[in-house]
């Protein structure tokens, strides 16, 4: 289907009328962050990526778990619908996997009702940023697995709804058919492959090179800041904690395992109390732990390699496993 | 539980000093309130919370066999430290059970040696209790617990009483004290003069990370296989419930895949534990 107009931005606009918080990329100086936006005029859609994931629509930075006083006063869930708007392949499959973690097994109430009510709007991408490498796990940048996905290709907005939550919300808006071209247009576009880097994951060699010297050399310049952690769209970890000691909330708030108090027991004993333990940590977990049900934790967004401030490339990492 | 993360309303009705000085542990009796108690087995465990501190994870003490939850806490963090000052009467949170128990229904019919060393005493305590209420159907039963000196001893009154009763309960002590009747030595040094016999035998063992170690060559040169040993594992944890990644160890959660674990489970682990 096509749409004649700026389609992005008068969804935004009927999302804001319908009651939803929106949740799109934002430029700030000379990057985008996703961040709730109050007007469709906040958004910007000129970038590869966001600096941040659309995680922070699910699982934001901070959340209140119980208000307390004597005993707890407040469950504070928040029913109201979300959606997330100007996601790319990347982020829409770290969705799926958030799901996973969060919903199966025992089901996280926070995260179900955020959920249920979330509708993901993507954009096709038409090329690709120095470090993307979403190919290596077959996740195709042209054609994202969202409720409503926009493609542009030659000066051509092409709108596609692919669930019945898309399908309910594309139904307002003046969409005409694609002529017999136009969809040859866009079936060749969404075939073609984006010209990106490429990680070669070796499970085997993983397994083998678990206690290789390899991984303290990989781990020499890390400053364990944990920016890998937050900036990655399938990063899942938390903590808990009170504040305010007679009344106050219990929040729970990202946590990293490159943070050694990620895991320091009380008795002191540590089992990652190492830096390139821990750095270890996040790569077996990305490609070796998490594979034991099904998956690779890793969406090959490239931010983590974007902005690691110690040059850590997990491309670099992975294939050079010995 | 609707919302795992919202815990049940529960009152301390007695307080139990086990060990005093400075590292101090005590007891402590808690009944839920307006609710009956949830059923669990022997090993699993529950998020004891005290809002405007946190929340702390304790195995359950007590086996499923006897009345209400007990739990042993050591005095060490922010919510220890409260729990501490807390008297019988005062409220407390419970988020549980959690966990993965001991199989003591496989167990049946099998001798049982349990292997402590000081607080890691208490999930010991849930299976021995749960075998001597269920006599029958279980074989031998072998209590081996030490700790640094007598006072650092938990359930002395109970293991006292055991042993006048008869059980076979293998006290010991890391160095020579007056009046003391019992071994005097490390754990392991008192498994290897007890040697218990691996033949259709289940060992247990929990205490510090390095009694632990060495307890399991002693056992494995006594010839247990690595599937006859039992241990359950600490970490930091925080949810209990497998989501928030602290107590992870490969793609096991030791809050929800564990806290109990198979030797042979932990070797064919990457990251050893």
């Amino acid at each position: 289907m096509i749409y004649e107009g700026d389609f992005l931005r008068d969804a935004i606009s009927n999302l804001l009328a319908a009651g939803y918080r929106v949740f799109a990329p934002v430029k700030v100086g000379d990057f985008h962050i996703f961040r709730e936006i109050s007007s469709a005029n906040e958004a910007d859609f000129n970038y590869i990526l966001p600096r941040n994931s659309a995680k922070v629509a699910l699982f934001p930075q901070n959340e209140v778990l119980i208000e307390y006083g004597e005993w707890i006063e407040k469950i504070p869930i928040d029913k109201k619908k979300i959606a997330v708007v100007g996601i790319r392949a990347c982020d829409a499959k770290a969705i799926k996997l958030l799901d996973k973690h969060f919903l199966e097994g025992f089901v996280d109430p926070y995260y179900k009702a955020r959920r249920e009510e979330l509708l993901t709007i993507a954009i096709a991408c038409d090329n690709a940023s120095i470090n993307c490498f979403c190919q290596s796990f077959g996740i195709n940048p042209r054609k994202p697995e969202a409720d409503v996905v926009v493609s542009n290709i030659d000066g051509k907005v092409f709108v596609s709804a692919n669930s019945e939550a898309g399908k309910a919300f594309v139904r307002e808006f003046k969409l005409r058919g694609e002529s017999e071209e136009e969809s040859m247009i866009r079936e060749r576009f969404e075939n073609e492959k984006i010209e990106m880097r490429k990680i070669d994951v070796d499970v085997e060699k993983l397994k083998k090179s678990f206690d290789s010297p390899y991984w303290k050399e990989v781990a020499t310049n890390c400053k364990s800041c944990g920016l890998c952690t937050y900036l990655c769209p399938t990063c899942f970890c938390f903590d808990i904690y009170d504040e305010g000691e007679r009344r106050g909330v219990r929040i729970r708030a990202w946590d990293s395992c490159q943070f050694p108090l990620h895991t320091l027991e009380s008795s002191s004993h540590n089992p990652r109390s190492e830096k390139w333990q821990r750095l270890r940590n996040r790569f077996y977990d990305k490609f070796y732990y998490t594979l034991r049900k099904g998956d690779y934790y890793c969406v090959g967004c490239g931010r983590c390699i974007d902005y690691c401030p110690a040059g850590i490339d997990i491309v670099n990492v992975i294939s050079g496993v010995r | 539980m609707e919302n795992p993360y919202v815990p049940y309303k529960a009152q301390i009705v007695e307080v139990k000093d086990e060990v005093k000085g400075v590292r101090p542990i005590k007891t402590f009796r808690i009944k839920l309130v307006d609710r009956e108690r949830f059923d669990y087995k022997s090993g699993q465990g529950c998020l004891v919370s005290v809002f405007g501190r946190g929340e702390s994870w304790f195995t359950i003490a007590n086996s499923p066999t006897r009345p209400d939850l007990e739990f042993s806490v050591l005095k060490t963090g922010k919510v220890t430290a409260k729990l501490h000052e807390m008297k019988a009467g005062d409220i407390v949170g419970i988020r549980g059970p959690l966990g993965r128990a001991f199989p003591l229904d496989e167990w049946k019919g099998m001798n049982i040696v349990t292997i402590g060393g000081g607080i890691g005493q208490t999930p010991l305590r849930a299976i021995y209790q749960y075998v001597i209420d269920n006599e029958k159907d279980y074989g031998d039963l072998t209590i081996i617990y030490g700790a640094r000196t007598s006072r650092d001893l938990v359930y002395k009154d109970e293991l006292f009483k055991l042993i006048e009763e008869g059980y076979n309960v293998q006290l010991s002590i890391d160095n020579p004290e007056k009046d003391w009747k019992y071994f005097v030595g490390f754990v392991p040094d008192n498994v290897k003069r007890i040697k218990p016999d691996p033949k259709n035998t289940i060992a247990i063992t929990c205490g510090p990370p390095i009694m632990i170690k060495i307890t399991l060559n002693v056992l494995k040169e006594l010839g247990f296989k690595e599937e006859q040993i039992y241990t359950t594992l600490e970490r930091r944890m925080k949810c209990g419930l497998g989501k928030c990644g602290k107590c992870r160890i490969e793609s096991y959660y030791v809050c929800k895949d564990g806290p109990v674990f198979n030797y042979a489970e932990l070797s064919a682990m990457l990251e050893k534990v």
